[in-house]
């Protein structure tokens, strides 16, 4: 039963200088290939599990996926000579072209929120839809979190696919209620009957100095909530796949991006491909010690990296972007391999994504683990405004550094 | 209208045996607003209620036994017991529920009217022209789901109509104390819609008004607020019969019972006898206890029904270590995934070594617990799953191991000490704790008349 994994290269170095504005933050990506891709097939969609192939291929008839590829180390530098289809993009318009895609593809998908429409978002996600399917399928709705979140859950459950847009994730706090009980609940208590197939999305995570309100890391709270999967994009391509997925699931999911992500630039394949919800990510294979991180984390990570790999250290980093439920199997391999584990999160210490992961890595895999498992995670404060404190509070990678250094003695 | 009275009064004398638990919303009283309301809708057209909502099911078409087999948690319909008195829901008669929480249905409801708006405008299905009642109380009109989705129907005109029944009292909470201006129907203007009161105790005028808000929903014209004044006449729900209200209230509201003034009517203006209203009783009484005989005689929700259902697609419980999506393993949805000694595989099912094993506590074991067991498996003392397992009405209840045990009536009537699985940990034999919460079940089912 092989793990399947695309090959996605390495993130160059993140400028290290805080700069003001989000636009200057430019990251060049070496493209996202697989094996294959490289052999000039089409590219991959989608890591599959070789195992019962008919459950995963249920509505997905559409798309072409490789049994079997494998990242490897080298794939990095030789993936940059691949084909040259595919198309450069940024980060939120790679999520305005999933979420467009998807309208065209069924009329029954619409979106739901504030400045939605006539602004096109405020990242600019929803740009030109309201020109291009009207009024009534990108909804400007007033700001009513709870309400239009239950609106959007009523819609669903009478035949409807909204994705309902929170303008930052931390709005969402004021829809919990709807969340929680209807969105997460609804389909169990009414036996079966009703499905809610709503995409909740949003910016979150900690911004160039939003203040304590704007930097919430709502994945924490949410997660709890039986009924409901969570995912968090990371790159424009898993941004687009996974927001396709989101979108063609029957499950509600909630999709969270990051504020300060939405300018990554990538190229991404012209074709259409979706990324499994519920699998993590391979970013970097190694031997010596598993990093399992999401989000903007990911990028620390890999700069991280970078320095441990000149030291000597061999670090294995998964983007474990699958939230709730984890990827256990993915997480579970490399356990065994590197037998030593570091969670890096942006959530905070207490009650975090890390927290739940520590202890479902314990649960499963104890044996395999040489060392206690050590998790940063940004410290237990309301963000702070200065940036310097606000730099503290997130974990840098000069920390990460240390605690794989640590972690290998 | 006497079908839901039979129904509810049947409600109370079925919740009081131990046929049903938790909190059970009556809508004794109420009854012409539902009736009127209701009754006037296709089938096609949604309906979004509260807790108290089991008329609401009744006028909208749900079967009579599929909502008392709901009531008795059982597994046949329409919930298949998951979803119990305050969440009653149907598909095929476009019951969106049933809400716990005030306020909460109203958003559901709004998103079903923009389903039906959007069908007409952007799916071009010309001939769609559903309308959503939503139907709440005068307590949830303070909340704000309330006001912003008032709002919304209103910029939309959505094909809706809310429908207050204001019976004066929130539990125990008078409207009068709690609004600054109880008139409600006058909030319907203030958001650019028709606010309408009506009398809510006179089952045709609310039908009037009624065909009046549906008419402007399925043209297009927006959404109405509708106000009943009706009055409940039993306490608020069946677990707390303390009441603040008035009995001179009671009274003057129990003057204009629905049920008897459309009666007198009937026999005045003649389209109908006595003979035949009572007929008419019969059959209903007939219904209803034919409802609770098929209720009684469901099964309860097997044990492979706890996953069930909390994912529409159930691959977002996730793949396990073993590399297969969790729902492949059969075990896991069942419940009854391996418990190995050390390391417990995760997947709720934390139960016992083989499928259909008697054993409790999927999730609730911990480490700790299993090591101060003298047992080699994840099972319980004998004495134990007696209590947990029996099929006895008694025990449909949840068991936390970790708080109060809980003693079947057999033993509460038997003079053995019994252990509880606290003093188990401590590792004492006989124990304070479980004589203290003895006494007090004891105490508890003798105030509920189950015990001499």
């Amino acid at each position: 039963m092989a793990a399947i994994f695309h090959g996605v290269g390495a993130a160059t170095a993140l400028s290290p200088s805080p700069s003001h504005s989000v636009d200057s933050k430019k990251f060049q990506l070496a493209p996202s290939r697989s094996l294959s891709a490289r052999k000039g097939r089409i590219a991959v969609v989608r890591s599959d599990s070789s195992v019962n192939l008919s459950l995963n291929s249920r509505g997905r008839k559409d798309h072409l996926w490789i049994p079997n590829a494998v990242a490897t180390k080298t794939d990095d530098s030789a993936a940059s000579t691949a084909s040259k289809s595919g198309h450069e993009i940024l980060l939120f318009e790679a999520l305005r072209e999933g979420l467009e895609e998807e309208m065209d593809r069924d009329p029954h998908v619409c979106v739901m929120g504030e400045d939605v429409g006539h602004y096109g978002g405020s990242y600019k996600v929803t740009k030109g839809l309201a020109e291009k399917f009207g009024d009534l399928r990108v909804l400007d709705t007033p700001i009513a979190e709870n309400s239009f979140t239950g609106m959007g859950i009523g819609a669903a459950m009478t035949g409807l696919r909204p994705v309902v847009e929170g303008m930052n994730m931390g709005f969402l706090l004021l829809a919990f209620n709807q969340i929680s009980n209807n969105c997460g609940m609804l389909h169990y208590t009414s036996g079966g009957q009703f499905t809610i197939p709503v995409v909740i999305r949003g910016p979150g995570g900690v911004g160039r100095q939003l203040g304590a309100e704007h930097s919430q890391r709502l994945e924490s709270y949410f997660q709890s909530i039986p009924g409901i999967q969570m995912v968090a994009c990371s790159t424009p391509y898993n941004a687009k796949g996974l927001m396709k997925a989101a979108i063609r699931s029957e499950n509600p999911v909630i999709l969270f991006e990051h504020v300060l992500l939405y300018n990554l630039k990538e190229r991404i394949p012209d074709e259409d491909y979706i990324c499994n919800l519920e699998e993590a990510e391979m970013v970097r294979p190694g031997e010596h010690v598993t990093i399992l991180t999401y989000s903007r984390m990911r990028y620390h990570v890999m700069q991280a990296a970078k320095t441990l790999v000149n030291k000597g250290y061999d670090p294995e980093v998964i983007d474990i972007r699958s939230l709730k439920p984890f990827d256990l199997y993915t997480i579970g391999n490399s356990v065994k391999k590197t037998h030593r584990v570091l969670i890096v999160e942006e959530c905070m210490r207490t009650g975090g994504i890390g927290a739940s992961l520590t202890a479902a890595i314990n649960e499963n895999f104890h044996d395999y683990l040489d060392a206690p498992i050590v998790c940063l995670s940004s410290q237990d404060v309301p963000t702070p405004y200065a940036g310097t404190l606000e730099e503290w509070t997130v974990v840098q990678p000069a920390q990460i550094v240390t605690a794989v250094e640590q972690l290998c003695q | 209208m006497i079908l839901g009275r039979a129904f509810e009064d049947m409600c109370a004398q079925m919740y009081f045996r131990g046929k049903m638990f938790g909190y059970v919303h009556l809508y004794n009283g109420q009854e012409a607003v539902s009736t009127g309301f209701i009754k006037l809708l296709k089938k096609e057209d949604s309906v979004v209620s509260t807790y108290r909502g089991h008329m609401h099911a009744l006028s909208k078409g749900v079967p009579a036994r599929a909502v008392m087999s709901e009531l008795f948690g059982k597994t046949t319909r329409c919930c298949r017991g998951q979803g119990g008195s305050m969440h009653m829901f149907s598909r095929e008669h476009n019951l969106l529920g049933g809400f716990s929480f005030i306020g909460e249905g109203i958003p559901v409801a709004t998103g079903a009217a923009f389903t039906s708006k959007y069908r007409r405008e952007v799916l071009k299905e010309a001939d769609c022209d559903h309308v959503t009642l939503a139907f709440f109380g005068d307590g949830t009109c303070n909340n704000g789901q309330f006001f912003e989705c008032l709002n919304m129907a209103a910029i939309w005109k959505l094909p809706i109509v809310f429908v207050v029944q204001n019976n004066l009292w929130a539990m125990a909470m008078s409207h009068l104390r709690a609004t600054s201006d109880p008139q409600i129907y006058k909030k319907g203007p203030a958001f650019g819609m028709l606010g309408i009161h009506v009398d809510g105790m006179d089952v045709l005028k609310v039908r009037e008004v009624a065909q009046t808000a549906i008419a402007r929903a399925r043209s297009g014209e927006g959404p109405t607020l509708v106000e009943c004044e009706t009055y409940m006449f039993r306490e608020h729900s069946l677990t707390g019969p303390e009441e603040l209200c008035d009995p001179a209230e009671k009274a003057h509201y129990a003057a204009r019972d629905p049920i008897a003034a459309l009666k007198r009517y009937l026999i005045e203006n003649n389209p109908a006898s006595e003979t035949e209203l009572k007929a008419i009783d019969k059959k209903i009484e007939e219904l209803v206890e034919d409802a609770v005989e098929f209720a009684d005689e469901s099964p309860h929700p097997p044990r492979n029904q706890l996953l069930e259902n909390v994912f529409a697609d159930p691959k977002g419980f996730g793949i396990g270590p073993d590399g297969r999506y969790r729902c492949e393993d059969p075990k896991f949805m069942e419940g009854t995934a391996q418990c190995k000694k050390r390391g417990i595989e995760r997947g709720p099912g934390g139960g016992g070594e083989t499928p259909g094993d008697p054993s409790f506590g999927e999730g609730i074991i911990s480490p700790i617990f299993e090591s101060a067991l003298p047992l080699a498996s994840c099972q319980f003392p004998k004495k134990f799953t007696k209590y947990l397992t029996s099929a006895d009405e008694a025990h449909d209840r949840d068991v936390s191991i970790h708080w109060q045990p809980y003693f079947s009536l057999e033993s509460l009537l038997s003079e053995e000490p019994l252990q509880s699985s606290l003093d188990l940990i401590a590792g004492q034999s006989s124990s304070h704790h479980a004589e203290m919460e003895k006494g007090r079940q004891v105490k508890e089912l003798k105030g509920q008349g189950r015990l001499p």
